[in-house]
């Protein structure tokens, strides 16, 4: 079984670096290539800076606006819950676990 | 246009963005064989034309952002990383990995290479057409992130700020990422030292 050192690994990684940095040069490019792009280039039509702008600045509104509403919605959790919401609460569990039994509640309240 | 080739890159795309579109052939004479060089140390060979067309457009549309800071190269070669990085996405979740099935020859000229010891040799053996089918092969097995961190942080040298910035990651993904990574990247390095079958995906 052939056995493979991390100094085998570093050395292949090394050599793999250099190939990567010596690397082949890049090819040059054509004029055929930059008429393509010249091309589409000419069908887009550039976005008016202000548009982006306010592109922007809703993105940057967004956590934000998400923090407001948590916020809300927890304040709003808080007044609702009172002592009368757990009573009720706490009563409608007890009715439901009632009738899951299939007692009706003069039977339990007399048991 | 003449006068144009000699202007500033800010005040080209000044120029361009206020409505003179024919003034980006000055942008792409200047820039383009830049472009290509960052497009053809990421992806294929034979993609990189795409690649480099499809940043050149971003360029275009992106011009309208650039705050004038006199950084226009930078700034260009972030758009390329992120052009090459959506392409090598792309191609990964459809599984179209470039990759090239390791022959024998391959083996070889691995098993020689680790047995060199002169330093010229090395060198030397580093430039067959083997060692690059290698490379290819072992990168793009990796994952786009994974390629991306391996290539910008490994190979290339740059800090986990540069890369993050350039990625639009934050700089403490960029850090685990780039551990992962380079531990992901051993694994297949020891595959391959193993001689065994399925180095890449």
């Amino acid at each position: 079984m052939k056995k493979v050192s991390a100094q085998d690994i570093e050395r292949l990684e090394n050599a793999l670096r250099r190939i990567y940095s010596e690397g082949e040069s890049a090819p040059e490019p054509s004029l055929k290539w930059q008429q393509n792009v010249m091309r589409e280039v000419r069908n887009i039509p550039l976005q008016d800076h202000e548009d982006k702008t306010l592109v922007l600045i809703l993105k940057d509104l967004r956590w934000p606006a998400v923090q407001l509403v948590l916020a809300t919605v927890l304040l709003i959790g808080v007044y609702l819950i009172n002592d009368a919401a757990l009573t009720n609460l706490d009563m409608s569990l007890f009715y439901s676990e009632v009738q899951f039994s299939g007692e009706n509640l003069i039977s339990y309240y007399s048991f | 246009m003449n006068r144009a080739s000699e202007e500033t890159d800010d005040a080209l795309v000044r120029a361009i963005v206020s409505g003179n579109t024919e003034l980006f052939t000055c942008l792409l004479n200047r820039y383009q064989s830049f472009i290509f060089a960052v497009v053809a140390k990421h992806v294929p060979s034979s993609q990189v034309e795409d690649v480099a067309q499809e940043a050149s457009i971003q360029l275009y549309r992106s011009l309208n952002t650039y705050t004038s800071k006199g950084n226009f190269k930078s700034w260009l070669s972030t758009i390329t990383v992120r052009s090459c990085y959506t392409f090598l996405r792309h191609h990964y979740r459809r599984k179209e990995v470039m990759h090239i099935d390791l022959s024998e020859h391959h083996y070889q000229w691995l098993d020689r290479l680790m047995a060199l010891e002169s330093s010229e040799k090395f060198n030397q053996h580093l430039r067959a057409k083997e060692a690059k089918e290698l490379l290819d092969t072992v990168l793009f097995s990796l994952n786009a992130d994974d390629q991306m961190v391996v290539r910008l942080i490994h190979f290339e040298g740059y800090t986990a700020a540069e890369t993050a910035k350039m990625l639009g990651w934050s700089t403490a993904n960029v850090k685990i990422r780039a551990f992962r990574s380079r531990k992901k990247l051993h694994k297949r390095l020891k595959k391959l030292l193993l001689n065994e079958q399925g180095v890449a995906v």
